[in-house]
Formats: C-alpha cells, structure tokens, sequence
C-alpha cells in the first residue's frame, strides 16, 4: 500500500484573465489550483472535498493532462506529465481515465453505446473489429448493463445507467488510475448507492486506483481511504478516513464535518457552522486563506501562509493554530 | 415541396418538360398574353416576350441556371466557411480572430455592393457567379459553426474523447462535424435560396450569367421596358422566383424541425 501512483508536488493552475477586442492583455489571474502536493497509493481511493470553486475538478482535469499546469510536478507511475508530449500523453492515457459529473453531457448524443464504449479500442487500435464487439459486450456486463444495450442511443437511458456507460468506457483499456469527478452528484441517492457499489466491486476485482472528487461527505466517507479536503485551490487537511472524520484539525474540516446533516431531530449539536463566501480565488486573503472565516484565527494567520505540516500519522494539516498548539 | 420537385426536375430535364425551344424567336408572335388556346397551330401557355420566345419554355429553362448556381453557390461557401469555423472554434488563439475580424469587415459590407464589385473584377459569367455568391457566404458558416464548436468543446463528451487520447482530428471529424451537420444543412438551404435571389438580381443588372443563356433574373431584365404593355413577362418569373425560394425556406425549416426532433436532448 506504501507504492506512490501518483505524485503531484506543488501544482499550480492559473487561468490568465484577458481583456480587449484587438490588442489584449492580462489584468489578473485566477488562482484555481495553487500549490497542491499530495500522493496516491497504488489500490487506494483518495477522497478530494471540497466546496464548489475550490479546484478539485480543475486538479482531476490537470491530473488527466485535459488540462496544463502553470508550474508544479505530475508523477504517474514513475512518468512526468507534465512535461510529455502530445504523442507521449496519448500513452499515458490508456493508463489513467476519467469519469465524469454530467453523465447526460458526457456522452455523444449521436453515437449508440457500442461506438461510445468502443471509442477507446478504435482510438488506440487495441482490437480487431470482431473482438472490438466482444469486448464491448463483456463491459456492459461488467457495469451490470444488457448486452442488448449496445445498439442504443444515450438518450434511452437514466441518469444511472449512463453513469454505468461512462465507467465501461473509462474501464475499457484496463486503466491503473480513475478520476472520479463527481461520479454520482448528479444521480438520485438511490442510484447513487448502487453506482458507488459498483466503482467499489470493479476496484476489488481489478486493483483500481481512485481519486474521487466530491462535494458529498457521505459518499467519500463511504468509499475513500483517505481525504484531502481543499480550500481555495489548496489542501488545507490531509488524512486517513477514520481519522479526518473522528478528529478533524482545520477549522475548515471542523466546520464541514458539523455541517453532516445527522439522520436524527432530536439530536442536538452545537454547530460550527461557516459564515460568509467563499472569497474570490482572483484575490485569495493573505496569510491563510480560510482566516476571515475563521472563528480561531489569530494575528499571525493573517499575515503568514500556515505550511502543510505532518500531524503525525500520516495526517496533514495546513493551520497555524493546530500547529503552534500541538 | 412539390413545387421544389418540379423545379427540381424543369432543371435536371428540361427538354423532357417542353418542346419548344427556349430561344426561338419569332418577330410576328411577339408579346403574345398568356392563353390556352393554340394560336396558329403553336400553344405558348404563358405566352410570349420581346422577341417572340415562348415564356413557359424560357422559365423551365431557366430553372437550370438557378439551381445550378444556387446549389454550387452554398456547397462552395459550406467548402469555405465549415472547415474555418472549425479550425477557429477549436484552436482559437490568433488565427481565429484574425479570421473572425476579416469576417466581421466582410458582414459590414453591404453584401449587394461586395457582389457587384467583385463580378466587375471578374467579370460576368456563370461560373463567376457562383464564386462571388460563395464569397458572400462563407461568413455565415464560418461564425455559426465556429460559435458551435466553442460550446461543443467544453462538452464532457469531447473532454472525455481527449481523455481518451483521441488526436485532435478524431475529436473534429468524429465529434464535433457530425454534431454540427444539422446546422450546416439548414445554413446550406437558406442559403441556396438567397444564392437564387441575389443571382437573378446581378443578371438583372445585367452582372449575371450571359443573356443568350434563358435564366429567370434575364427574363426580368428583359420585361422592365414592357412592364405596362406585357406585364406578364415581369410578373411570371418573378412569382416562378418567389415560390422558390419560398419552397427552399419551408424545406429548410422542416429539415431544422426533423433533426431537432431527433437528438432532442442535447
């Protein structure tokens, strides 16, 4: 469990604000992702938190290469990213899929499930013709979809069983790293435990590697083994599942844990709960970025970066006040 | 829709239709009106212009050139337009605004003005035609398509293709031109018809195809010094002309209709 898939050192992703009709020029930057560093093991499900606008799909997208990074490291399997060719990343792709949010937008309305899934065979020219149907025929079991499915057209489907299409074609060229981005937020609750059952039974069966990008507490708690939680494109906590939802350490992840709808009336709890907006990722706050919404923070949070620092344990932490104090 | 089909069939086989030669003259049956009875011995159901020449014959004739030039007209500009709104709406950067800036210039003109300068610079002839009213329409395809692909390519579907490792003609070939196809057939009709309309207006001026040719914007040349005393000379091609491209529009918004029936979600 200790081998690194993936590597990524200090990654950051600024999208250049453009102004003028002819001559244009830059007037500011948005600071999606800025300065992200964390590892995921070989057969692990790495949970990615976050509220929207964070950066979590902007760093599933980076990962993927769909995306360039402005500076930073990309390691996949002993590989840099970031600096590959056009030609090399189509290598690396067979090794490394997506699944999206939107399963109604992620698949051509124009094609039926048998081109859609076969996409991948015809693009990298694994298969013959003949086996290409074949292998097409087996994902569908895989995903738990009919076989006579594969002559009809997305729009015949739910949301579900798109989703299930979405896997089979990530799953196709046997791929060691799957980005979940969103995987079931757009899903009914009860589909969306179904398809979470299936991702969990095809990473059994196969060894799959995860990251599972999410806004849904629940779900990652469910399935992650571990869970950074991001902050304005930064990981402000790091830390095994059991552990970052027994005992949280940012203030962020206090705040987000309280916020956990619990199934009960009765229950009464005194709830951290966040005030304010997210501020924008164009002007970041100083200091840490979480300060003005902070109910523990203290001069020095306004004016230093806090570091990502080990807790101990394997459990990260970016915050002056766990920090100083303990 | 019927009438497209007959049209349709006056342009592919018109000596089929009629007998009478279209450019047959004949001094002593000059402006003769339209009639059903034959006289001396020849029928002009539409009757006759200027010269003697028999108007129905001149008409399905004429159907050819029309066509013709309207049809060669929007498969150039789709030729012109479609793989630039592409490469525009795809790569972006520079080349696109350059391109879309000469765009821009080109709908600030008066399309009308554009033709007649570039006939005078080339010169009046069918084949010229068809290149001036290809010019005039690139524009179209060019920024319908291009606004299109811009969208398309933030779709998940074509992220998930270059996910995938598709190159990025596999992305343009296999998602986004089938995608916009509907688009560009409706444009490439609407387009046919306005190409026969701008056609007969410069062969009106006299910038067209050559006279000797029968073609429907001749016949209205001819008719204007006869508009009080043979009216009918101005007043058939016209209405041949307007049922047309009526017909063309109609066909156009039922191809739009049909294919928005079938990918109706998205």
């Amino acid at each position: 469990m200790t081998d690194v898939l993936l590597h990524v050192e200090n990654l950051v992703k600024h999208f250049p604000i453009m102004q003028g009709t002819i001559v244009q020029r830059q007037v500011g930057v948005v600071r999606a992702v800025d300065g992200l560093s964390f590892d995921v093991h070989r057969g692990e499900t790495l949970g990615l938190v976050g509220e929207s606008g964070c950066g979590k799909s902007t760093t599933g997208k980076l990962i993927m290469g769909l995306e360039r990074p402005t500076s930073g490291e990309i390691t996949f399997d002993g590989l840099d990213i970031v600096g590959m060719s056009k030609k090399g990343l189509r290598a690396v792709r067979r090794e490394m899929q997506i699944v999206f949010q939107d399963p109604f937008a992620s698949l051509n309305p124009r094609m039926s499930v048998a081109q859609i899934i076969g996409e991948p065979f015809r693009i990298h020219r694994v298969c013959q013709k003949s086996e290409r149907e074949r292998c097409v025929l087996e994902l569908l079991e895989q995903v738990g979809l009919d076989r006579s499915y594969s002559s009809r057209y997305p729009r015949e489907f739910s949301g579900g069983q798109r989703q299930r299409i979405g896997v089979a074609r990530a799953l196709a060229l046997n791929p060691k790293l799957i980005i979940c981005d969103e995987p079931v937020s757009a899903l009914d609750v009860s589909v969306q435990a179904q398809v979470i059952n299936l991702l969990q039974d095809l990473q059994q069966e196969r060894g799959l590697t995860y990251i599972l990008i999410a806004h849904d507490l629940g779900v990652v708690k469910h399935v992650s083994d571990r869970v950074a939680v991001m902050y304005l494109g930064q990981i402000v906590e790091l830390a095994s599942t059991s552990a970052l939802y027994s005992a949280p350490r940012h203030p962020y992840t206090q705040a987000l844990m309280a916020a956990i709808p619990i199934p009960d009336p009765k229950a009464k709890r005194d709830r951290a709960l966040l005030e304010g907006d997210v501020p924008s990722p164009i002007n970041p706050p100083s200091g840490c970025r979480f300060h003005p919404r902070c109910s523990s923070a203290r001069q020095i949070c306004r004016q230093m970066e806090p570091e990502f620092t080990n807790l101990g344990d394997g459990h990260y932490c970016a915050c002056h006040v766990q920090t100083r104090s303990g | 829709m019927l009438w497209l089909m007959v049209v349709l069939m006056c342009a592919i086989a018109p000596q089929v239709l009629i007998s009478i030669d279209p450019n047959e003259q004949d001094i002593s049956r000059r402006c003769l009106s339209p009639a059903l009875s034959a006289t001396d011995g020849v029928r002009n159901v539409l009757g006759t212009d200027q010269l003697g020449r028999d108007i129905l014959s001149r008409i399905v004739w004429g159907s050819r050139i029309s066509i013709l030039v309207g049809a060669a007209a929007a498969v150039l500009s789709v030729a012109m337009g479609v793989p630039l709104g592409l490469l525009c709406g795809y790569y972006g950067g520079k080349t696109d605004r350059i391109i879309m800036h000469i765009a821009d210039i080109q709908l600030a003109f008066p399309s009308m003005v554009l033709a007649i300068a570039l006939v005078a610079v080339l010169g009046p002839s069918t084949r010229n035609m068809i290149i001036v009213l290809a010019i005039g329409g690139w524009v179209q395809h060019a920024r319908v398509i291009r606004g299109q692909v811009l969208s398309l390519r933030e779709k998940e579907y074509v992220k998930a293709a270059e996910a995938l490792g598709a190159t990025d003609a596999e992305i343009i070939l296999r998602h986004l031109v089938p995608a916009t196809f509907p688009t560009i057939l409706v444009i490439a009709t609407f387009q046919v018809a306005g190409a026969i309309v701008t056609e007969a207006a410069l062969t009106f001026l006299g910038l067209g195809v050559s006279r000797v040719v029968p073609s429907w914007g001749g016949m209205l040349s001819d008719a204007q010094d006869y508009l009080v005393t043979a009216g009918w000379m101005a007043t058939i091609p016209g209405f041949v002309i307007a049922m047309t491209v009526l017909s063309i529009n109609i066909a156009g918004d039922s191809l739009r209709q049909a294919f928005d029936r079938r990918f109706r979600d998205r």
